[in-house]
């Protein structure tokens, strides 16, 4: 988490606008939902996929974050293709041979694929900041910025305690596993709670007035480069259309 | 039980975002009010968070050896109450689409409406229920904590289902062949889950007393 997190803090497009690559992605993902599978999944795989690899994305990384998702999206198919029927043997696969299982896979690869380039590229903070100018609720944004701010050290100190109690033999059986599983959440809230009305101390003594601001860089969208990727998502639509 | 990225038509999830929206929106409000009032609960609320979401990337050993991470609907319900939930929820579940690539972004709204409204309200609803029957709390936690998880479940088992008919037995057969093999993996899960939570607000009600009179703000909704 920690490495996705770095990654979109440090690629060649981190500082392009957060705009050019959210209308890539959030492009990509519409024509791969609105248009047929066939031929429009595998192009919209292989764009984002070479948005991913301008961006200096390793390839590695690229395979470490679809893993994850490709795993659970075998397990669906799975489920997809098996039929239930009330006469012996019960469970079958579909009459289409899991037809429909493979296509909507295909499809839902494509889309992470689209996700997963917005999500390395793209720091939250800045699209923290686009949704902001789109009237996202003040709210909302705030306390998800401060979620962000604190989720960080909350996850270390969790992997902290767990290792610690791992250590202690705490994780050795599945019984002992939930009772130190149950320790240490109930050891985090606390912690949490703490740390976040010190931070609360802290602010109130810079004249905290609700707002948390930061500093941001302006990065203005090119326009040419928003028509580029207009010009590919329509080159998409055509192929699918076609 | 997230819902990938991609994996709905486009109808059903337009149609579940606009199914939680409502819930969302009137979070919102809600939220806004309190930080009127009390600015200094926006950190506790931010907290709260990113309590949720670590929750979501620690492992929770099953009964059968399978593997999942808790939920914390239950838990959230119960300390935070169920419409801070659904924000704080949204919130997470966007957090785990972009970091933990868990999740999408146009199936959030099917996710929020599962994991960040039907659970927790259900967990709720019991808690408060057993509550007042006078059940030991322990009874009561285990109880919202583990059923809250199968009505979350059970809903995205609904929204596939709907989503993905079965092509000889039409939608109530897809639902069983989803219920059927959520089952299976689940049902150890929420008994875990059950027990976890009662572990923790045990725990709780032992060292952190005056967090829990802190958390009592947030989830005061249903007490007056």
């Amino acid at each position: 988490m920690r490495h996705l997190d770095a990654i979109a803090h440090a690629n060649r497009l981190t500082r392009r606008a957060a705009l050019e690559k959210l209308l890539f992605a959030g492009g990509l993902v519409a024509l791969d939902l609105a248009l047929p599978v066939w031929p429009v999944a595998p192009l919209v795989l292989a764009l984002a996929l070479g948005g991913m690899a301008l961006a200096g994305i390793a390839l590695r990384d690229m395979l470490a974050v679809l893993a994850v998702p490709v795993g659970f999206l075998g397990a669906g198919a799975l489920g997809l293709a098996l039929t239930l029927s009330g006469d012996f043997p019960y469970l079958g696969l579909a009459p289409d041979h899991g037809q429909a299982a493979l296509l909507v896979s295909v499809r839902a690869l494509a889309a992470i694929a689209a996700l997963s380039f917005l999500a390395l590229t793209t720091p939250i903070h800045d699209l923290a900041d686009l949704l902001e100018r789109a009237r996202v609720p003040e709210v909302v944004i705030e306390l998800a910025r401060l979620v962000y701010h604190l989720l960080f050290l909350l996850v270390d100190t969790a992997f902290a305690m767990q290792a610690a109690q791992a250590a202690r033999q705490g994780w050795r059986d599945s019984r002992r596993a939930l009772r130190s599983l149950g320790l240490l959440v109930a050891a985090l809230l606390p912690r949490a709670l703490d740390r976040a009305r010190r931070l609360e101390i802290g602010l109130a003594a810079r004249g905290f007035d609700g707002r948390l601001r930061v500093l941001c860089e302006p990065r203005p969208a090119s326009g040419r480069v928003l028509a580029g990727i207009l010009l590919v998502h329509l080159g998409v639509l055509i192929a699918g259309l076609a | 039980m997230h819902i990938m990225e991609g994996y709905l038509p486009v109808e059903h999830a337009l149609g579940w975002t606009a199914a939680s929206a409502p819930f969302v929106v009137a979070g919102v409000r809600r939220l806004k009010r309190l930080f009127e009032e009390a600015p200094e609960t926006k950190l506790l609320l931010a907290a709260s968070g990113a309590f949720a979401f670590v929750l979501s990337a620690l492992k929770l050993p099953s009964v059968t050896g399978s593997c999942s991470h808790p939920t914390g609907c239950g838990l959230g319900a119960v300390l935070f109450g169920p419409s801070a939930m659904a924000v704080l929820g949204t919130i997470v579940l966007v957090f785990q689409a972009l970091l933990l690539a868990h999740g999408g972004i146009t199936t959030l709204g099917a996710n929020v409406f599962s994991m960040a409204i039907v659970g927790p309200w259900v967990a709720y609803g019991l808690w408060r229920l057993c509550r007042r029957l006078g059940l030991p709390m322990a009874v009561a936690i285990f109880l919202a904590a583990s059923l809250g998880d199968l009505a979350t479940y059970l809903t995205t088992s609904v929204q596939l289902a709907v989503a993905f008919p079965d092509p000889a037995t039409g939608i109530a057969g897809a639902l069983a062949k989803f219920a059927a093999i959520f089952a299976v993996t689940q049902i150890p899960l929420a008994v875990a889950e059950g027990l976890l939570t009662v572990v923790v607000m045990n725990t709780l009600a032992s060292i952190s007393r005056p967090e829990l009179t802190r958390l009592a703000i947030l989830g005061k909704e249903g007490r007056s």
